[in-house]
């Protein structure tokens, strides 16, 4: 990427910096954003090594039971104690973080492409087009779309006996049905554009439509996108949780958080550990996910930043 | 104002309309019908009650069949429960109701005299402890905060853990879990927007004019600085009223949520899709009345539209 050209006297002397670099620098100097970076980075590694590692040292899986050895609280042998088949509460956890961070990753990229997309044309082309592709929107918000997940996710359900089929639908129904505001945010954002020097330039060269759209205008808007969706993938995850939670997520024996917190909530008094553990780590991801959301919407976007 | 309620009663209606036929898609064209339990009923009485819910017939004629009895503001029978749903929900509606409203109140009281005593301390110790505590607050999904609090008040108040309903007191946990969450955004988003409006010239003007600082944050400073707390209210209300499944669920109350979850996953065809259209007027409803507080609230807003 060629560097902003520095036109006053005062910025000439030092080095031409991109935008992306500034934002990154205003993001390492963010000290909370940083450690909440890093609690991520812990979990990923938890989440993903953490399964390989378990199996390695003590040999079981997140399905191993050990019936004789059911609902311990946690010991050296079991960090987070186990649930009442004997099955390693924490690799259930690591587990669950796995699926977490999945749909996190895969349903905010299908939100993001099909709202990058409707909001970018319906903003560029603009007109009736744009009227009726923001109908559609308005539509889509004014309705209980977790009732519909709800309802989908259940007739679904009895079709796809495939669990892994399954999980993956539900990430795709999640992943469609969340694109609303961040396609009106693409949309503002192109309108704002469109009329720039930089777009009649690449008209005047003879750039056609999609390619002033998805190479000149769309790449301009990152910045909010990626605040919003990184905004976005704690409610996403707290989604996949919470149609677990209801039974109608990913299914036992697998694991997930909701799954987990579901179960651990039902002995919540006997048996406390089987809620705690998996409900902190938990709130921590979305906790780190909160801040680094506001770490980046400062650093990438330092008008709308908050005074003070 | 007139114009913007009769607006929205059109709009309502092709949006009630997919709503209702993609419902009943759903549910018409899953295999496994509503029958299907472990313990299938013997093969003579399940075709009487095929017969009797008309299943049997096009579908088209059910399609018609059921939706003029929604003109008819009569949502049919469940299939599972021998109960018209019109009853279920005069039922359960309340139960979610009360739920839903206890925690919009806790949510707005809290939030925003939290929020606005933040702003009015900016970074104070308080203002720093009371933002820390929202953003844990945030972060803490309410089937998580339910059962704690289950555990908190049975472990050191010696409560009895709040499952069933009885009385005025078993709310109280359930809309707390419900609420905190949503307080905690309120308390953000109020001490954001106050500190915005504290930097504005008619706040200087009323400083000058000797009016006491509380006066000046109260009464000026509020009412600007409520206005996007009014807007998320309408996605907030919405949402707690579709968040109560799960408070719903763990403290085992009677009201809608419950009844939807049981019903999707018994595919119980007529109350899936009747619950679907109930919620979906009932989010805009919400959203109008959202609406038409926010133009009282703002006179700009109100003006713009007349």
């Amino acid at each position: 990427m060629s560097a902003t050209p520095m036109l006053t006297g005062v910025a000439a002397a030092a080095p031409p910096r991109s935008p992306w670099r500034e934002a990154w620098l205003r993001l390492r100097r963010n000290r909370v954003a940083v450690a909440c970076g890093l609690l991520l980075i812990g979990i990923v590694l938890f989440s993903i090594a953490g399964p390989v590692l378990v199996k390695a040292t003590w040999g079981y899986t997140f399905d191993s039971m050990n019936v004789a050895y059911g609902a311990h609280g946690p010991s050296l042998r079991h960090w987070f104690g186990t649930d009442a088949l004997g099955r390693d509460l924490m690799v259930r956890v690591m587990y669950g973080g796995k699926i977490a961070l999945g749909l996190g990753i895969i349903a905010t990229a299908i939100t993001t492409v099909i709202g990058v997309i409707w909001g970018g044309v319906a903003g560029y082309v603009g007109g009736h087009i744009d009227n009726a592709m923001m109908r559609v929107v308005d539509v889509l918000y004014a309705l209980p779309l977790l009732v519909i997940i709800i309802a989908i996710q259940a007739s679904l359900a009895a079709k796809f006996k495939s669990p892994d089929a399954r999980l993956v639908l539900m990430f795709i129904l999640i992943g469609c049905l969340s694109w609303l505001t961040i396609a009106r945010i693409v949309r503002g954002q192109i309108l704002s554009l469109k009329n720039r020097e930089f777009v009649e330039a690449a008209r005047a060269v003879g750039a056609p439509g999609s390619r002033i759209l998805f190479r000149h205008l769309v790449p301009n808007t990152l910045g909010p996108v990626i605040v919003y969706a990184t905004a976005s993938i704690p409610g996403i995850m707290l989604t996949e949780a919470f149609l677990s939670f209801l039974g109608l997520g990913v299914q036992p024996p697998r694991s997930s958080w909701g799954v987990l917190i579901s179960d651990g909530s039902k002995q919540l008094l006997v048996y406390p550990w089987m809620l705690i553990f998996p409900g902190l780590v938990m709130a921590l991801t979305i906790l780190a996910l909160n801040f680094l959301g506001d770490g980046l919407r400062d650093a990438l976007d330092p008008q709308t930043r908050k005074v003070g | 104002m007139k114009r913007l309620v009769i607006g929205r009663i059109l709009f309502a209606i092709p949006v009630l309309l997919v709503v209702f036929s993609l419902g009943f898609l759903l549910m018409k064209k899953t295999p496994g019908g509503p029958f299907d339990a472990e313990k299938r009923p013997p093969p003579e009485v399940e075709k009487n009650l095929r017969k009797r819910y008309h299943l049997d017939d096009h579908w088209t004629k059910q399609y018609w069949r059921e939706l003029s009895g929604y003109l008819r503001f009569d949502l049919g029978k469940s299939l599972k429960r021998e109960q018209s749903i019109n009853e279920i929900i005069r039922k359960a509606f309340p139960v979610s109701a009360t739920i839903g409203l206890i925690a919009l109140l806790f949510a707005v009281a809290v939030g925003v005299s939290l929020g606005v005593l933040a702003a009015s301390r900016q970074n104070s110790w308080f203002d720093h402890g009371a933002m820390f505590i929202a953003i844990m607050a945030i972060s803490t999904p309410s089937f998580v905060l339910g059962p704690l609090l289950v555990l908190v008040a049975s472990m050191w108040l010696g409560w009895l853990p709040a499952a069933r309903l009885d009385g005025a007191s078993s709310y109280i946990l359930p809309a707390l879990a419900l609420g905190l969450i949503y307080a905690a955004s309120i308390a953000r988003l109020a001490r954001a927007s106050v500190l915005d409006v504290i930097r504005q010239d008619y706040i200087r003007t009323a400083r000058a004019k000797g009016l006491s600082e509380g006066k000046v944050i109260w009464k000026h400073a509020v009412r600007a600085g409520l206005q996007p707390v009014v807007t998320y209210l309408g996605p907030a209300t919405a949402s707690i009223m579709t968040g109560g499944f799960v408070v719903e669920t763990i403290f085992q109350l009677p009201g809608l949520g419950t009844y939807l979850v049981t019903a999707a996953k018994d595919s119980d065809a007529t109350m899936v899709t009747a619950l679907m259209v109930f919620y979906a007027s009932l989010l805009m409803m919400m959203n109008l009345l959202v609406d038409i507080a926010y133009g009282w609230i703002d006179p700009r807003v109100r003006d713009a539209r007349s």
